[in-house]
């Protein structure tokens, strides 16, 4: 629920190399847009702004030209490898209004036994723009086999609600089953039908 | 069921390059561990059915698999001792085509360290280099 102030710098030149420059020189593009104002390009230290994305932080205050908008992160766009962010999108939220955001489902403990199906890694929450939490805990290791977690079984900060139907499972636990592991045929000398073939044969006849 | 295509429009297929990074099936998608291709390659239905026994045999009924590459593509071979020319080969086998940052497999219900453990046997069948991955941190 922390609230970083990022501290970020107006991009005067935009487009791809630009962008690419900006990346080599270890920071990252971004967009504010939103409430009506004017879109603004910008550019954010990526050692200030991973972290943040990391931490699974949804509402930041951004602060540029000497002025402090609360934001927040839209979509984060990541490289191949999930190693370097490539865009940050920014949007400008009221600090008093209640948003809709997702937030990421941590399962805490183990389970001690059965199998565990993870439905729902994330929910939508209702919540104030100042209170939104940066994961939602769920702790797993008191839950026997048969036992499932629902969505109204979540233990959500005062004022926020979800968007999900009540009866959504997110844990389910249950028995591990007996697989027999069978070495199937990968078709070595088989062919597939060809699409069309068996239409102009038809024809030719 | 064969590990092929059931319906394709050419039974053969030119070899190509295999040109830049996976743009698409790069993310851990269904799972919560992935295995992440980090060079280019093809994986033949045989190596993809070797590495599905080697990942049931270790997570056996106690996680789920997904395997999230197809062998889409036929690779033609010649008879032995037979002389050059005379046409292209038959087809021989299939093989996906797998770019730099595919995720190859994803396993769920286990923990982290056992998806290392599962994935380090099935590293060393694989012509690609790979590496552990777990989901896209933060905002999807």
């Amino acid at each position: 629920m922390a609230t970083e102030v990022l501290a970020v710098e107006r991009r005067t030149q935009i487009g791809t190399s630009h962008s690419r420059r900006l990346r080599l020189e270890g920071k990252v593009p971004a967009n504010l847009y939103g409430l009506g104002k004017d879109p603004v390009a910008l550019s954010v230290a990526s050692d200030v702004i991973t972290p943040a994305v990391m931490a699974g932080h949804r509402v930041i205050d951004v602060e540029f030209d000497g002025t402090v908008d609360k934001a927040m992160i839209r979509e984060v766009q990541w490289d191949t490898f999930l190693t370097h962010i490539l865009h940050v999108d920014l949007q400008r939220i009221d600090a008093n209004a209640r948003i809709d955001v997702d937030v990421a489902i941590h399962l805490r403990g183990t389970a001690n036994e059965g199998v565990l199906d993870f439905h729902l890694h994330s929910v939508e929450l209702n919540c104030p723009a100042y209170a939104v939490p940066d994961q939602i805990d769920v702790r797993i290791g008191t839950l026997h086999i048969g036992d499932q977690v629902t969505v109204a079984d979540l233990v959500l900060p005062e004022g926020v609600t979800c968007n999900l139907p009540a009866d959504s499972v997110v844990v389910r636990l249950h028995e591990a089953k007996d697989v027999e592991i069978v070495q199937e045929d990968v078709g070595a000398g088989v062919e597939p039908e060809l699409i069309g073939r068996a239409a102009d044969e038809d024809e030719d006849a | 069921m064969a590990l092929m295509p059931r319906r394709v429009k050419h039974r053969k297929s030119q070899r190509g390059r295999i040109k830049g990074n996976a743009t698409r099936g790069h993310r851990v998608s269904f799972g919560d561990w992935g295995l992440q291709s980090t060079d280019a390659g093809h994986i033949s239905a045989q190596t993809i059915e070797a590495c599905r026994i080697a990942i049931m045999q270790y997570i056996r009924g106690e996680g789920k698999l997904y395997i999230r590459i197809f062998p889409h593509r036929s690779v033609t071979a010649r008879p032995l001792e037979t002389r050059m020319g005379k046409g292209k080969g038959e087809p021989d086998h299939w093989v996906a085509t797998v770019k730099p940052g595919t995720v190859l497999f994803e396993v769920a219900g286990v923990s982290q360290e056992a998806a290392k453990q599962c994935f380090a046997r099935v590293a060393y069948k694989l012509p690609v280099r790979v590496k552990l991955i777990g989901r896209t941190p933060g905002v999807n």
